[in-house]
């Protein structure tokens, strides 16, 4: 089976700080990869355990040391997609995906569910979507039978069972078991593996299909909010006294 | 399955194992360096001096691209007592212009700008590893095991795992470090606007300070308190030898808090909004606690090999140096293929002709020096502020009164013929 898997990397989110006067994020944050991406990554190397086959990861934008650690965590071959107008926003991270997913032609795209930094989401849909795939999000479990995966996705009040046979693009959370550390092994023989490294041109890829649909405005804090006042422990007649007294304090009752 | 090898593992992406990482592998040795942490730096905490010269002699001309927060250009040296302060500055413009003394640095920035450099030239590093001790074959070391991401073999292992090394003392190089062997520093880091700080420590823009406190920022226990500028956030701690802070129940964090509050401190840190607290020990056995720093298939270098010298705040470069020294070893071991611990003892004969074993004896006796003389850190400041008070202070009397009273009160309290064999006692120590 050839199992893709997309990976992006991402501002270390325990570094991550503001820098008000940027109105951006500090510069020089390490990058790491993105968390849901490195469950999706166990999620492949343990479907290539069961049924044999090959995984390939695959990054759009500056990615080398998040593919090389998928690749010591046991990815066959890392796969690239950098220059200019990439990684742009989720659409053309998208279209150039899928412009590379058209030549490989997986059984299986694995994701992350969405990453730690611009957080939309999009990208899976989007690739299953321009693909014309079925898209599992929200995978918390699965299980690969007789041709066929059996899903548990996650909802909003409960879990959801799904049934759904490859082509198929699956969302992975942090449900999932954990992505194993990269062996020592590992870490030299992903020395040896390949790594390709393709431009838009590469692909055919035109400057208009690569504009991005969604321009960034700069990054602002939320305006920091008051402590609450919290009533607890009082009888039930004491504490609505308290709350209209506060509401009114507030010029809240008119 | 047969075995992963390569020619050297180096445990540790601090300064001491990059420094020895890039050295190899600009020779072309292929060699790898085990990291715990996500990245190099990650768990790395500094009050942050860096001095250009043994730098340099890792990477040349580093100060025009690596990421340096200021040029030190003034040293205040403060004695407090718990109100006043007095105190000695020196500066000088020549720190602030090319090649420049010595830097702030964040080690999260400085540790993955340096460890770069070794991948550039060819080293692997290979981080979220977290050794767990030295494997051995026929009494030699000969390779590391890292619970289940597996086992590693490799000609010569370099521990350069830092303060307090586990390995150094699994590998039974060095025995159980000592409370008396060991500085406890807390440490923050607080945020200022960069024009804040010019203005608040009357420097220009990319120029710095670096502040040590002795006497009351450390409660009267040998150790200090430091404050080091920053681009756009300053670096306070402060710390006392383990025993001592065991001995007097003082808690380290409680420390700080009063360093941050004294009068002489507070109004610089104003404001400022706090990034990150952290608390980290430094080795100060020195030539005392000494492991053996040469053995078959392995050497110890930086902190994990105590080389630190806490009476000038210099850490970083015993570690680089260190570092280098050792791999200048192993690539004369490795031009006659012999890695034994005979061989590798070159690396003490170089120790000795560095600085980094004479300067570690010269200061062997400054704890019991200090520890000999409790008063040091206690009266002494008490007494010199007090008769700097009643020399500032006009209040009619006449000076040759004044004059008088502050002799008589500074002799009393200082007592000279104490003062005096202090005084060589200190200079004996120290020089040669
Ligand atoms: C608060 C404070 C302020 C200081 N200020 C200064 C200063 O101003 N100037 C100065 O020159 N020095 C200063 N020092 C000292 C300086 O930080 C150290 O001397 C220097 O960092 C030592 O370098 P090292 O490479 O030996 O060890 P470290 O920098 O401690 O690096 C050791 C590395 O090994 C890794 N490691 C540890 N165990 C394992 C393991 N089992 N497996 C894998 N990896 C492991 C750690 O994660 C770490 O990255 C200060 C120290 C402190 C605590």
């Amino acid at each position: 089976m050839k199992i893709v898997v997309l990976l992006k990397e991402v501002p270390d989110p325990n570094a991550v700080r503001y820098d008000p006067r940027l109105g951006d994020l500090v510069p020089g944050i390490q990058r790491v990869a993105n968390e849901y991406d490195l469950y999706a990554l166990e999620a492949a190397l343990r479907l290539r355990e069961q049924v044999g086959g090959e995984v390939i990861v695959a990054s759009v934008g500056t990615a080398r040391d998040a593919l090389n650690r998928a690749l010591a965590m046991g990815a066959d071959r890392a796969v690239n997609l950098e220059g200019d107008g990439l990684p742009g926003d989720a659409w053309t991270t998208a279209r150039a995906l899928v412009a590379w997913l058209q030549r490989e032609q997986p059984d299986v795209i694995w994701c992350g569910q969405e990453t730690s930094d611009s957080g939309t989401g999009n990208v899976g849909p989007a690739v299953a979507a321009q693909l014309d795939l079925p898209l599992v999000s929200n995978v918390v479990g699965w299980e690969f039978r007789d041709g066929v995966f059996e899903i548990e996705r996650e909802i909003e009040d409960g879990h959801q069972f799904q049934e759904v046979a490859p082509p198929v693009v699956l969302c992975a959370l942090s449900a999932l078991p954990q992505p194993r550390l990269p062996t020592l092994r590992g870490i030299m023989d992903a020395r040896r593996k390949p790594v390709e490294h393709l431009t838009a041109a590469d692909l055919g890829l035109s400057d208009e299909a690569l504009q991005p649909l969604v321009q960034w405005e700069g990054l602002s804090q939320p305006v920091a909010k008051a402590a609450g006042v919290v009533v607890q422990d009082v009888p039930p007649d004491e504490a609505v006294e308290r709350l209209l007294t506060f509401l009114e304090s507030r010029g809240l009752l008119g | 399955m047969s075995q992963e090898r390569v020619e050297v593992i180096v445990v540790g992406a601090g300064p001491a194992g990059v420094a020895a990482a890039l050295t190899l592998a600009r020779a072309g040795v292929e060699v790898v360096v085990l990291e715990r942490g996500a990245y190099p730096g990650a768990k790395n905490v500094m009050g942050g001096i860096l001095y250009r010269q043994p730098t340099e002699e890792l990477v040349p001309g580093f100060w025009r691209e690596a990421p340096l927060e200021r040029a030190i250009v003034e040293q205040r040296y403060l004695l407090l007592t718990e109100e006043d302060a007095l105190g000695v500055t020196y500066r000088t413009p020549a720190f602030g212009q090319p090649p420049y003394n010595a830097f702030s640095v964040l080690r999260a920035e400085w540790d993955r700008w340096f460890a770069q450099q070794a991948e550039n030239a060819g080293a692997l590093l290979a981080t979220g590893v977290t050794v767990e001790d030295v494997l051995w074959e026929d009494g030699r070391i000969v390779g590391v095991r890292a619970g289940e991401q597996g086992e590693l073999y490799a000609d010569v292992v370099i521990l350069a795992d830092g303060a307090n090394s586990l390995l150094a003392q699994k590998a039974g190089l060095t025995r159980e470090w000592r409370p008396e062997e060991q500085a406890l520093v807390a440490k923050e880091l607080l945020r200022l606007s960069e024009t804040e700080i010019e203005r608040r420590f009357g420097v220009s823009a990319g120029h710095g300070v670096a502040i040590e406190a002795f006497g009351a920022s450390t409660g009267g226990l040998l150790g200090y308190g430091f404050l080091y500028t920053n681009r756009d956030t300053v670096s306070v701690g402060t710390g006392a030898l383990l025993s001592d802070l065991i001995t007097h129940e003082v808690n380290v964090s409680d420390l700080l808090d009063r360093f941050k509050r004294h009068p002489a401190i507070a109004p610089l840190l104003e404001g400022a909004e706090l990034v990150e607290y952290s608390a980290h020990l430094i080795p100060e056995g020195g030539w005392r606690a000494l492991p053996t720093l040469f053995a078959d298939g392995a050497l110890v270098v930086g902190d994990a090999a105590g080389f630190v010298n806490p009476l000038s705040r210099e850490g970083s470069n015993f570690a680089m140096i260190s570092g280098k020294l050792a791999a200048e070893t192993i690539l004369e071991a490795r031009a006659v293929g012999d890695f034994s611990a005979f061989a590798l003892s070159r690396y003490w004969q170089k120790l000795e002709e560095s600085f980094i074993l004479p300067d570690l004896e010269t200061i062997r006796n400054v704890t019991p020096f200090v520890h000999q003389r409790p008063y040091l850190l206690r009266e002494y400041p008490e007494a010199l502020t007090r008769a700097f008070q009643h020399y500032l202070t006009v209040d009619g009397t006449p000076k040759a009164q004044k004059y008088g009273t502050i002799i008589r009160e500074l002799i009393r309290d200082l007592r000279p013929t104490r003062l005096l064999r202090d005084v060589l006692a200190g200079v004996f120590q120290l020089v040669r």
